[in-house]
């Protein structure tokens, strides 16, 4: 039950960066998304991911997985907003979520750094 | 405070907080985001790009004239005008397609042509995600019961609290026993940082999201202002006074009024109107409250509708909006906005954790008959 509700809660974050991201690529190609389009992708993101984190194994284990996926996404994000040609807006949004990456990767390090010294001192106790 | 009593608190905490953990990060995780979501809004639609700061050339007559043209307004009908303002540089008015229940027409104020269809509501996908979580049925009673949920833990959360100042200043990396001490220590700091801002969002969004279900006479009694003035029926064809003069004489009527959008209503008739209505850039009134009818034919002013010159109550209401998604700032009020607008999501994911880890310790103390464990955290 608590690694179900650790995959629910981390693939929910994951999934609403996802179904943001996931339909762009049409809309700067020049396609049409219409207002419904997102609902299926972020709950069948939803699902999946949450069913590959529970996959996946502990809840340190998810936690980092969601945390550099979606570090990811938000890179992917990054990418698309500094995607000439560019304006103040974009290039603010650009910076904004390359920081929120970096941030979440540094805490996925942090937490996998913290996680294996604890380890390290069970083992030599 | 008894120790019995703490721990009913603590239960109420928890439970509040573990029953709706999976919506409160998803409510909470999508309004941070939609802080921004104008940026976003820019961002998915590369064809509504075009330049804000250019000084707009087309009038908004000339707008009304050439979107009309495109999507004809009936006689005697009504039309909603969006004007040039913050990110977009255009005018737009809605019209129903066999596509979308309702889509826009564009026009680009600086060069006064019709733009290509908007290709993404994405923005609208991340703001129904948190509104309704994408469901019309009762998505918003679900929100208002997250919105409960979150109030009950902040104020639980508060009174089992014993150490709030000292937890606003000491956070520890510790890992050593399976990262539980680092869950409790994440949850305290955050939830100590958090809390007046938690406690706000989740005033403030419970009424959004429940208003709807609100009795209608309280709704009307907050809402009570001067009287609208009726506008005599009267079917006889004539001809519209210029728009553009009207929202030059508006500022006059609301200070510091940044009209936003027009609406015109009985178009073409001798009892036609035009209501300007508009933003109150600096101050806690939500966008489009603020309104200013005029007569469309001869141009007199009908009514002026101030939040701000009206009742507590009416004042009240017209902050809520503004407070919960923190566009009364600049760019640092919304960053902030995002930053303590995730804390609930991690909150969400730290108290479930310690939640499970303490069930857990609970079982295997009992067990062992080991009571210690029993007690909700000092």
């Amino acid at each position: 039950m608590r690694r179900l509700l650790v995959a629910l809660l981390a693939g929910a974050w994951v999934a609403t960066l996802l179904a943001l991201v996931l339909p762009l690529p049409i809309a700067l190609a020049g396609g049409r998304i219409g207002t419904e389009a997102a609902t299926p992708v972020f709950f069948g993101a939803w699902l999946m991911l949450s069913g590959a984190l529970y996959a996946s194994g502990t809840a340190l284990r998810m936690g980092v997985y969601a945390l550099r996926s979606s570090a990811i996404i938000l890179l992917v994000m990054a990418l698309f907003a500094a995607w000439p040609p560019v304006d103040a807006t974009l290039v603010g949004l650009a910076v904004g979520s390359a920081i929120l990456a970096l941030a979440q990767g540094w805490v996925a390090q942090r937490l996998l750094a913290a996680a294996s010294a604890a380890g390290t001192r069970r083992g030599r106790q | 405070m008894h120790r019995d009593r703490v721990a009913a608190l603590y239960d109420v905490h928890s439970w509040a907080g573990v029953m709706f953990s999976v919506l409160v990060m998803i409510v909470c995780a999508s309004g941070a985001i939609a802080v921004f979501g104008e940026e976003i809004d820019h961002w998915s639609n590369p064809a509504l790009r075009v330049a804000s700061d250019a000084p707009a050339r087309i009038d908004a007559d000339q707008a009304l004239q050439r979107l009309s043209a495109a999507a004809p307004i009936d006689a005697g009908g009504s039309a909603s005008m969006s004007l040039p303002h913050r990110l977009q540089g255009y005018y737009s008015m809605p019209f129903p397609t066999r596509h979308e229940r309702l889509d826009r027409l564009y026009l680009d104020a600086t060069s006064g042509e019709l733009l290509p269809p908007r290709q993404s509501y994405l923005f609208w996908y991340l703001r129904h995600l948190h509104v309704r979580l994408l469901s019309d049925w009762n998505g918003r009673l679900f929100v208002g019961l997250v919105g409960i949920a979150m109030l009950l833990s902040v104020v639980t959360g508060l009174l089992i609290h014993k150490h709030l100042f000292r937890d606003l200043l000491r956070m520890r990396w510790k890992f050593g026993d399976g990262g539980r001490t680092l869950m409790s220590e994440l949850h305290k700091w955050v939830g100590a940082w958090g809390l007046l801002f938690h406690l706000m969002i989740a005033l403030t969004g419970t009424w959004l999201a429940l208003e709807g279900y609100v009795s209608a006479a309280i709704r009307a009694a907050i809402d009570a202002g001067p009287e609208t003035p009726h506008v005599a029926v009267d079917d006889r064809p004539a001809t519209m006074t210029s728009l553009a003069p009207l929202l030059l004489r508006a500022p006059s009527a609301i200070p510091g009024l940044q009209p936003t959008y027009v609406d015109l209503d009985r178009w073409g008739m001798a009892d036609a109107t035009v209501t300007i209505a508009g933003d109150l850039p600096g101050t806690l009134v939500q966008h489009g409250m603020a309104r200013v009818r005029y007569n469309a034919v001869s141009g007199a002013l009908l009514e002026v509708r101030d939040a701000r010159t009206r009742g507590f109550w009416a004042q009240l209401r017209a902050a809520l909006e503004p407070l919960h998604y923190g566009y009364y700032g600049g760019l640092g009020l919304k960053l902030v906005y995002l930053l303590l607008g995730m804390m609930p999501a991690l909150l969400s994911l730290t108290g479930a954790l310690i939640w499970f880890d303490r069930r857990a310790r609970l079982r295997g103390g009992r067990g062992s008959g080991d009571g210690r464990t029993a007690g909700p955290p000092s």
